[in-house]
């Protein structure tokens, strides 16, 4: 027998409409593509919209960004999402606001309440949580005007107008200006005498969208309008209900309105997000664990339904697009100001050829990531890292973020600020385990370093260094390091091949090395220290040294030296300790004005009774440890 | 050691500090102090490159008891506009209300070019908070010449410069299409940073030197008279304003 439901596609039947629980069809195949080939989009609305772009640009369609700014002034982007939709009008929840940021950019409609001036900056009430606010009222009204009229050509341009709806509760100004959040949440000072609370009802809520529609049509006739609702739930209500309740009701007028509007205009098309993430075939994986957040299965589903309708594939890898490169003036201008920056430090005449330092452009593409600000967390971000720091403990005072990335090549991958390479320590790094690169300064681990030495002894070999050493150690109860041990012949090699700043870096971290092994509060007697590393590199070197412990240089004549030398056997190295060489350990010791600890003529118990003498005399004795 | 207040005054920093005498110094010895050129009994300059960490660990040392007039960067500015980018741009500066905005050009808020200036001012402070703990006995940040507002003069320097079209060519630029970026709009750059840098040297107590008035002409730029040859530095003739300055300050 024939009816009306016969002749229905398999769309129009809760038990053939879904495959494995996804709605089949969803957006009528008669309709054609939901965004034409070519079409430029704008989406303004709710947080939902702005969680869309990446998936639209990502399936190659073309999203119309007319007020762009971070990404060419190389700044951290603007909070709140004002710099994730096409203009920065951020956030836009009710139908009237949608409305009234359409009048406004068109010159039909201005608010009373415009500003809320404050100390150091002038609010935009109507997005009250700009991170780059005016610092006058002159700088305010012109940035006002400009975004206005980039809004409006974004209106003026798109081919297809995404709009999200998300509440029916809004407050306004007396003239009924409605506000994107409640004056005295993000900014500004709630008024009783002033500010209103608005439940807008349907009838309101489908005038209001259709008014929007009617309009943007004057200005851009050929505009299509796709409607959508968000599923996202209310964070909270002002009237008087519980906020479930709430929410089913602002939800179920604007799904009532939108498809009024939809059903009434031409070229409206009402686009089912809503029932994708909601819905009783949804799986409960769509909603974050707060069931109030659309988790990222949710937004993919209704994307992938979306983009179907597109005509497109729902791309797999929807990453942020890695950060526009410097533009070629700004390359160019750096270039400028380095080479600048050399020549008054070289004192080269202008005129010579350019400085072998200026890279060519992908050197200095690489290169430019060090010379960015850095790029703050977000609130949120933020307030998580400072969580985790109070519950597990500081980061360490050394710690430093953007090197600590680099010594990781799996989160250099994924990371390039300073903030994230701190969170991922606090959350992961340090329960993993992973090394990170101190920060602090060759300076001040020289500092810290000379605390615990109580004397370095330097000299050539056979000058009985070693011997004095061990009895001086003995004496105080501390301990021999010789950190130059299996690295003399490494270091005099850099030195004679010219490899200076290699060797030094070597010599310090053998003396930082040796030390590690020292429990704190042990007086430390070094057998060759910076003298030795003096004497091999060039004085550029010797600053990095400092502070210098307290050092002696152990010298004796020439016959003393080689007799000590061919005693131990070193027959061949004593052959090689010519007058000049012995004269040069001396000569170094008065230009550096290190005394000079004669071991010609004294046995080591001597020589170490007399050390001691002078460590007491310098007051590093009685040893009173580290601190 | 001279006692207190009878020392040199020490001149160290970056690139500006060239105008202010500080000598080149020998570049395979340790950053040292010098006398300046010409000699100027009144100071003393750190000689080195500021590129390395050494040249700031040796003014620390240095810094107990000694006044330090302090030059930080201050070419920022230039290191990212002084060529004309796209979209071309202007912004109101609220300490120099009385410029223009130019025609056509998009409007950056004050405060977007103020965190362009972050990386620098985080730079100063982190200096600024280790060098106060050696104890200097006077300190001061000298501020930067303002910009060259001679476009032609400016593009003469340009090409003759280092810069030529050699390095044009290398960042892959038409050194025919080359355009400064208008004079007023750099002057606006250039107070953005100088009031980033104040406002951290303020926190830190610390005292600023600004550009000595005399040096500025009437658009509020560098007069010619005090034009380093090259397109962001000052020259002598700044310098021996600017030492003056310092040395009043001290007094």
């Amino acid at each position: 027998m024939n009816h009306p439901y016969s002749a229905l596609p398999d769309r129009a039947f809760w038990s053939r409409a879904f495959i494995e629980r996804a709605p089949r069809d969803l957006v009528d195949p008669r309709t054609g593509p939901l965004v034409p080939d070519g079409a430029a989009i704008v989406s303004v609305g709710s947080c939902f919209a702005a969680n869309l772009v990446p998936f639209l640009e990502r399936a190659g369609l073309r999203y119309l960004r007319t007020e762009p700014l971070a990404d060419w002034l190389r700044i951290a982007p603007e909070a709140l999402g004002y710099g994730r939709y096409s203009a920065a009008y951020g956030n836009v929840y009710t139908a009237r606001q949608l409305l009234q940021l359409l009048r406004r950019a068109c010159g039909t409609f201005a608010p009373a309440e415009d500003r809320w001036p404050e100390a150091d900056r002038v609010i935009d009430p109507y997005r009250p949580g700009l991170r780059y606010a005016a610092r006058t009222d002159t700088e305010f009204t012109a940035l006002t005007t400009q975004h206005l009229r980039l809004t409006r050509d974004a209106f003026a341009q798109a081919g297809v107008v995404i709009v999200t709806l998300g509440l029916t509760e809004a407050w306004t100004g007396l003239d009924g200006a409605v506000f994107p959040a409640c004056p005295g949440t993000v900014a500004g000072r709630f008024d009783p005498e002033r500010h209103r609370f608005v439940d807008f009802s349907c009838a309101e809520v489908t005038a209001d969208l259709a008014a929007f529609v009617t309009e943007l049509r004057a200005l851009n006739p050929g505009a299509r309008v796709i409607l959508t609702v968000s599923p996202v739930p209310l964070v909270a209500t002002a009237g008087g209900r519980h906020v479930l309740e709430a929410t089913a009701h602002a939800k179920a007028v604007l799904r009532v309105a939108a498809g009024e509007v939809a059903r009434a205009l031409p070229e409206v098309i009402y686009f089912p997000a809503y029932e994708i993430v909601t819905g009783p075939q949804a799986p409960d994986s769509y909603f974050a664990p707060d069931r109030r957040s659309v988790g990222p299965e949710g937004i993919r589903a209704v994307m992938r339904t979306f983009l179907a309708a597109c005509g497109r594939d729902l791309a797999e890898d929807i990453d942020a697009p890695p950060p526009a490169p410097m533009a070629a003036a700004a390359r160019l201008s750096h270039a400028i100001a380095q080479a600048e920056c050399e020549e008054e430090m070289t004192g080269r005449p202008a005129a010579e050829p350019p400085s072998p330092a200026l890279r060519p452009l992908h050197e200095m593409n690489a290169k430019m990531p060090d010379t960015m600000p850095h790029d703050a967390p977000d609130p949120d971000t933020a307030a998580r890292i400072a969580a985790l720091a109070a519950e597990h403990g500081p980061l360490p005072a050394d710690f430093d973020g953007t090197t600590y990335i680099g010594l990781h090549p799996d989160l250099a991958a994924l990371f390039t600020k300073a903030w994230q390479g701190e969170l991922h320590y606090l959350e992961h790094g340090r329960r993993e385990g992973r090394l990170y690169p101190s920060n602090v300064t060759r300076a001040e681990t020289k500092v810290a370093q000379a605390r615990r030495i109580a004397l370095v002894l330097d000299g050539l070999d056979g000058a009985g260094k070693s011997t004095i050493a061990r009895l001086v150690a003995e004496a105080i109860g501390g301990c021999v390091l010789h950190p130059y041990d299996g690295n003399g012949p490494l270091l005099v090699w850099l030195a004679r091949t010219g490899q200076h700043a290699l060797a030094d870096s070597i010599a310090h971290a053998a003396v930082a090395m040796s030390m590690d092994r020292v429990p704190e509060g042990v007086p430390i007697v070094f057998d060759r220290h910076w003298f030795t590393a003096s004497q091999l590199l060039s004085s550029l070197y010797r600053p990095g040294w400092e502070p210098r412990p307290f050092t002696l240089l152990c010298w004796a004549d020439r016959e003393t030296t080689v007799a000590r030398m061919i005693a131990r056997g070193e027959d061949r190295d004593a052959l090689e300790m010519t007058q000049d060489r012995v004269d040069t350990y001396r000569r170094l010791a008065a230009e550096l004005d290190v005394p000079l600890l004669d071991t010609s003529c004294t046995t080591p118990e001597e020589a170490a009774a007399h050390v001691l003498a002078l460590l007491t005399e310098q007051g590093i004795l009685p040893w009173r440890g580290a601190a | 050691m001279a006692g207190r207040g009878v020392s040199p005054i020490v001149i160290a920093g970056h690139s500006h500090r060239k105008a202010l005498g500080v000598a080149r110094g020998d570049r395979t010895q340790a950053p040292d102090l010098l006398p300046l050129e010409p000699a100027d009994p009144r100071f003393l300059g750190l000689s080195g490159g500021p590129k390395q960490a050494v040249y700031w660990d040796r003014l620390c040392a240095l810094a107990p008891g000694r006044r330090i007039a302090l030059a930080w960067e201050g070419n920022r500015y230039n290191d990212a506009f002084l060529l004309q980018g796209v979209p071309a741009f202007d912004l109101f500066v609220a300490e120099l209300p009385h410029l223009p905005i130019l025609p056509g050009r998009v409007l950056v808020p004050e405060r977007a070019v103020r965190e362009r200036f972050a990386e620098t001012a985080a730079g100063l402070a982190r200096f600024l908070e280790r060098l106060l703990t050696r104890g200097p006995a006077g300190l001061v940040l000298v501020g930067a010449p303002p910009p060259k507002a001679d476009t032609e003069r400016l593009t003469a320097l340009l090409v003759i410069g280092a810069y030529d079209a050699k390095l044009v060519a290398a960042n892959g630029l038409d050194p025919e299409r080359l355009t400064l970026t208008p004079a007023s709009v750099r002057l606006k750059l250039w107070q953005v940073e100088q009031t980033v840098l104040r406002g951290v040297a303020e926190r830190f107590g610390c005292a600023v030197v600004p550009a000595p008035k005399a040096c500025f002409d009437t658009q509020g730029c560098l007069h010619p008279d005090y034009w380093a040859e090259d397109a962001t530095h000052a020259n002598a003739a700044y310098g021996a304003l600017m030492r003056d300055d310092i040395a009043n300050h001290f007094t």
